[in-house]
């Protein structure tokens, strides 16, 4: 049985970002991946990125995943690609299909980095080809270069919402609205105003109440919504549309955290489900950590920082990295996560995490 | 480029592409009929998680077609149901 | 001048003219007719900075809390637009209210295919993508630093510099990319074969 020092699994800002670092500081890691190649979601984040020069502002999400990918390489992490990592089991196992094979690796430390899945949201004819998760548009026009339809209406107006609309824009589609259930535009206003002067209206307080077609999508009803977010009578309005994102919010994808035996706990600002974790992100199992879209979600930015948090802290307790240096390291992250989650937007995931940390604390009775 | 055929009729694909992507490009969004009430399916979360797009490919039923890639010469058929093997 | 009216920002995407005039980031109707200068609509708090560091003059000031909202120097800035395409959220202008005889300028990020070309007669858009009057492009920036952000200034009657932040974009519900160059045919009819970002 293949031994190592890290199991990695999931190759995406977060997962990258811990190889990189343990690597780095000379531990043996080996990255698994179920895709063919390796950068998660962000080869398909075409758009600028926001905070701070550290935080790489200004550069394109595939460019820092190219960046990410150079650092892998150059460092020689082992990576298996086209690998699930199917199950976790004793001792640190992770069982793996490669090539039509089952395989056991062993790690000192596993690192889950498995990112989320997309919320369906469900009216009548919402099965129709033609419905789709945000995500899944985003993918076959950034990745595959392929329109999934012609006229497009988006449900949800967070971040993932407006950048899509935007995205499916520059890739020639027409998007003929959003729709946002909430009195107010969940994402940045700046991704509102970019969108609105290219025309796209963005109907607030509305949602859809059904999807029409014969065998795909060919028309949207969508209809207004009171205080209460009840449908109002009459207000219904249809939409010429061949396509439907649904951007309703991700999820953890927390499957193997479970498997592991790891505490859950609930906080809907970060997405629902996910293993809790401490300060320097390991589980209440021993050894095995989250980061990034598993540990709650968020951005592609903090996803690096956990992910480095992560694998800073599997270094030194492995006796590659000294604790000095280590501290050293681990408050200069935690400083730029402080960065990045402050503000109107990400303060709800900074209190989010600090009650995590309270659980992780009172599940170790502290 | 290469050539795939679908329900017979032959479409070109891109190297490397995955079979769902050559499909869209050829304005094919049903991949399947479910068993009961024979409704259409298509692409949904295309990442390999729904089977919602799953066709039958060279004889094999289930095949998610959002995370395979398109092979030169591959058959591929809408599957009604839970398909066929052969 | 003319203004626009919107329910605000935080229903609309679109920012009023109160909302504007309240931030630090725009400047005052004083500068506005001394010459060029730049109009940062970004009035939210969040964690983002590059405009600061980007302006070779020193003008915007973000501070040590990188959610601050950007605050311009008017006595610093140049209207010199290299904070036009350093803005992630492409929420920088630059206008020009003394281009010329009763014509303005309006610099503004357009990231999308095909770009218009100089001298081309354009439709102005307002912030919800109406048309306001017609333009005439003057001049496009597309330099390496830039990073696939194309700068674009359009002339334009000097009474809808407030108002128009942009030109039209897939006008119709008909996808541009229809009469793509590259040749498009039956057989990638659903293909994105030229794309304002990647290629």
């Amino acid at each position: 049985m293949k031994r190592c020092d890290v199991i990695v699994i999931g190759s995406g800002p977060a997962g990258l970002s811990c190889s990189i670092e343990a690597t780095g500081s000379r531990a043996e890691v080996i990255l698994i991946d179920e895709n063919g190649r390796p950068g998660g979601q962000l080869f398909k984040q075409v758009h600028k990125f926001f905070g701070s020069k550290q935080h790489k502002a200004g550069v394109r999400g595939f460019d820092i995943g190219l960046q990410l990918l150079e650092q892998v390489n150059k460092l020689g992490v082992n990576t298996l690609l086209n690998t699930v990592a199917y199950g976790i089991f004793e001792e640190k196992t992770v069982g793996i299909i490669k090539n039509e094979k089952i395989e056991m690796i062993q790690g000192k430390k596993i690192l889950l980095a498995t990112g989320a899945i997309e919320n369906p949201i469900v009216f009548p004819g919402w099965t129709l080809p033609g419905v789709m998760g945000a995500g899944a548009a985003q993918t076959m026009i950034n990745i595959h270069r392929v329109l999934p339809g012609k006229r497009f209406v988006i449900l949800g107006s967070g971040n993932v919402g407006l950048i899509i609309s935007y995205q499916l824009l520059q890739a020639g589609a027409s998007v003929i609205a959003v729709v946002e259930a909430a009195p107010k535009i969940g994402g940045y206003q700046v991704h509102a105003s970019k969108i609105r002067r290219a025309g796209v209206p963005v109907y607030t307080s509305c949602t859809i109440k059904e999807v029409k077609g014969g065998k795909e999508v060919e028309e949207v009803v969508i209809v207004k919504l009171d205080n209460s977010w009840r449908p109002i009578k009459s207000t219904e309005r249809s939409l010429t549309a061949d396509c439907v994102c649904i951007a309703g919010g991700l999820h953890p994808s927390i499957e193997l955290a479970q498997m592991a035996g790891c505490t859950l706990g609930f906080s809907p600002e970060l997405g629902g489900y996910l293993p809790t974790h401490n300060e320097n992100m390991e589980t209440t199992i021993q050894g095995i950590y989250v980061a990034g879209d598993t540990a709650g979600i968020e951005e592609a930015s903090t996803a690096m920082e956990e992910g480095r948090l992560a694998g800073t802290d599997m270094a030194q307790k492995l006796g590659y990295l000294s604790q000095e240096k280590a501290l050293g390291k681990k408050e200069e992250i935690r400083e730029s996560l402080l960065a990045l989650r402050s503000g109107p937007f990400a303060c709800l995931s900074h209190r989010a995490k600090i009650n995590i940390l309270q659980a992780m604390k009172a599940n170790r009775g502290e | 480029m290469l050539n795939i055929t679908v329900d017979g009729k032959k479409i070109k694909a891109r190297e490397g592409e995955m079979i769902i992507a050559a499909l869209l490009n050829a304005g094919i969004r049903i991949n399947r009929f479910t068993s009961k009430y024979k409704e259409p399916r298509g692409f949904f979360c295309g990442i390999g998680q729904c089977t919602d797009c799953i066709m039958t490919v060279s004889g094999i039923p289930n095949v998610r077609t959002c995370v395979t890639p398109v092979e030169e010469g591959m058959v591929v058929e809408t599957q009604y149901g839970r398909g066929e093997w052969g | 001048m003319k203004f626009w009216t919107s329910k605000g920002s935080a229903a609309e995407g679109i920012p009023t003219p109160d909302e504007l005039k309240k931030s630090p980031g725009y400047p005052s109707l004083k500068s506005l007719q001394e010459g060029p200068v730049a109009i940062i609509e970004c009035i939210e708090k969040i964690p983002c900075n590059p405009c600061e560091t980007a302006c070779p003059a020193g003008a915007i000031r973000i501070g040590s809390s990188i959610t601050n909202l950007p605050a311009l120097d008017e006595d610093k800035c140049t209207g010199c637009g290299v904070c036009i395409s350093s803005c992630p959220g492409l929420a920088i202008f630059v206008v020009n209210l003394n281009y010329a005889n009763g014509s303005a300028l309006v610099s503004f990020p357009f990231e999308f295919v095909p770009l218009p070309k100089v001298g081309e007669e354009v439709a102005a858009v307002d912030r919800e993508g109406k048309e306001v009057c017609k333009g005439k492009v003057i001049k496009i920036l597309n330099k390496r630093k830039q990073n696939r952000t194309p700068v674009v200034s359009i002339s334009i009657p000097k009474k809808y510099a407030l108002v128009v932040r942009g030109i039209s974009v897939n006008k119709n519900g008909s996808s541009k990319q229809n009469n793509s160059p590259k040749g498009r045919n039956n057989e990638n009819k659903m293909r994105v074969l030229d794309h304002p970002i990647l290629g």
